[in-house]
């Protein structure tokens, strides 16, 4: 190819679009005259035009104009509509699920903070007042055992007398054998002031619930009802995590998360619920080792559980307690499963699953 | 008769003013133009109908933005280049083009035609929309609106906001490769 056949050929493109110049149209077509490789080459860019202007006329379906104007209405009507884009619409209900957990854990905080005043317990109560009106006065319940109610005269708030009695003998109904903890913490006052509270305060039994107002924590258990009727429309689901990892079979998922949550709270635990589609609810956790331990002690003390790795869920239940595995050194994220009894696996499968291990 | 027609300017006034059969009219008067031109852009049926209905939709929600400098189609065909980008870079196969031809979707080789006839149109029309599916993007657009919409020079440069120079050489270049893909299968027909 010489730099005239070069030349030429840049041209082709207007020629075949008829706009070339008089005289650069013609200096094109004398060379091509006696050129026989641009004419081969004028022949494929020829074909090459024709060939994409002689392709079949495509036309849409018959009512085309129609789908437009349903399209124009529905856009005008319905999407429209939303302004919030549609991946933030999936987002948003877990981001305020997450803030109610949030905030209702910096209430809790901010509640135990104001209760720790000197000589009383620095751990958080449920709704102090009332609770302090429903049980013995901390002094003569860490002496005695908590066996005794408070004289009324003693008492804080407005419940009637019956009220502490009531609550206290449904307690020891429910829990028959005081935590040995329990029992060893009566040195009065002063050590009541520990950021630890006595195991067996940690407890919220059925009776208290029933028959105590605890406003704290049925404000906790509503939410954590709503945030699990909620879930199965958000799609949740569990994270698999690593650390240690206990799962709790419990005919009241929802209060028991509440519960276990509560007690993570207390001993200063950040974490939080998740809630599966099958009911199942985890309660996360981030926790150094000796922490984890202390959760473990007072869960199994709040659930009656004898032994300190095993949680079951209430003792009316009886279900088989799964095992616990072993911690990895350094921090440990903790997860406690708690599955509804009626739906929830065999303890061991969940066991199994744990971890991939 | 001519005067019973009214212009698409008249027509996209008086869709401004709310009447809604004004612009029924531009999209039944547009649509074959404006689907074709998506079809031979995209390569199915399925995709054109979505991206030729959201040309006609933008063009209805931004009919106050056209101004009636340019005519109505530089405007229309603006707006469909500008569905078909977004398109390719929702779908991120720019290059890609299907050369299937859609379930129920019509013969483009005429029944007219004789069986080997027939055989030869169809695999030219298919190697010709193939080799179209492999240009660049903007080879591709310059030569759907040039070469199967007959777009002027000018009309490319407004459509494509390109100065006209530039228009020449993207032209060129454009059809130079389509050119050397279908060189060999030309080779084969002589």
């Amino acid at each position: 190819m010489t730099p005239d056949c070069r030349k030429y050929r840049k041209l082709f493109s207007e020629y075949l679009d008829e706009r070339l110049p008089a005289d650069e149209r013609e200096a094109l077509e004398e060379h091509l005259s006696g050129c026989p490789e641009c004419r081969e080459e004028m022949r494929a860019w020829r074909a090459t035009v024709r060939a994409v202007g002689e392709l079949p006329a495509r036309t849409p379906r018959a009512g085309f104009a129609r789908r437009v104007a349903e399209r124009i209405e529905a856009t005008e009507t319905g999407p429209k509509k939303s302004t919030i884009p549609g991946r933030w619409r999936q987002v948003l209900p877990l981001a305020a699920l997450f803030l109610v957990i949030v905030g209702l854990s910096v209430f809790l905080f901010h509640e135990a903070g104001r209760d720790a005043a000197p000589g009383e317990r620095l751990a958080m109560q449920p709704e102090q007042t009332e609770e302090v009106a429903s049980e013995p006065a901390p002094a003569q319940r860490t002496a005695k055992g908590r066996a005794e109610p408070a004289a009324p005269s003693e008492m804080k708030g407005a419940a009637t007398e019956e009220g502490p009695a009531r609550a206290e003998e449904a307690r020891r109904r429910e829990r028959p054998a005081a935590a040995p903890e329990a029992q060893k913490t009566s040195a009065g006052a002063g050590a009541r002031s520990e950021a630890v509270p006595p195991p067996a305060e940690a407890s919220y039994p059925a009776a208290d619930r029933e028959t105590g107002p605890n406003v704290r924590l049925q404000k906790m258990q509503r939410l954590t009802e709503v945030a699990r009727k909620a879930m199965p429309m958000l799609g949740g689901r569990g994270r698999d995590e690593t650390g240690r990892r206990l799962t709790v079979r419990s005919g009241r998922p929802a209060e028991d998360a509440g519960r276990v949550m509560e007690l993570a709270i207390r001993q200063g635990m950040g974490g939080n619920l998740q809630f599966a589609p099958d009911g199942r609810i985890v309660v996360l956790l981030n926790a150094a080792p000796e922490q984890v331990e202390k959760l473990l002690a007072s869960v199994s003390e709040s659930f009656q559980v004898p032994q300190r790795d095993t949680l079951g869920a209430r003792p009316e239940a009886e279900q088989p307690e799964p095992a616990l595995e072993r911690a990895r050194p350094g921090p440990v994220r903790l997860q406690i499963a708690i599955v509804p009894v009626e739906q929830g696996e065999s303890p061991e499968r969940e066991d199994a699953d744990e971890d991939g291990r | 008769m001519a005067e019973d027609r009214p212009s698409d300017a008249q027509l996209v006034e008086r869709a401004r003013e709310g009447e809604s059969d004004a612009f029924g009219l531009l999209v039944e008067r547009h649509q074959d133009y404006v689907y074709n031109s998506v079809f031979h852009l995209v390569g199915t049926e399925p995709v054109a109908e979505d991206l030729a209905q959201e040309t006609f939709v933008r063009a209805f929600e931004h009919l106050d933005g056209f101004e009636g400098r340019a005519r109505f189609t530089t405007w229309l065909y603006s707006i469909m280049l500008n569905c078909v980008r977004s398109h390719w870079r929702r779908a991120n196969r720019a290059r890609v083009l299907s050369t299937d031809r859609e379930e129920g979707a019509p013969n483009p080789v005429s029944d007219a035609d004789g069986p080997v006839e027939s055989n030869v149109r169809e695999e030219r029309v298919r190697r010709v929309r193939a080799a179209i599916g492999e240009l660049e993007p903007d080879h591709r657009e310059i030569i759907v609106l040039r070469d199967i919409r007959g777009l002027t020079y000018e009309e490319l440069a407004r459509t494509l906001d390109l100065p006209a120079g530039t228009v020449k050489s993207r032209l060129y270049r454009a059809r130079r490769q389509l050119k050397d893909k279908l060189a060999p299968y030309w080779a084969t027909q002589q």
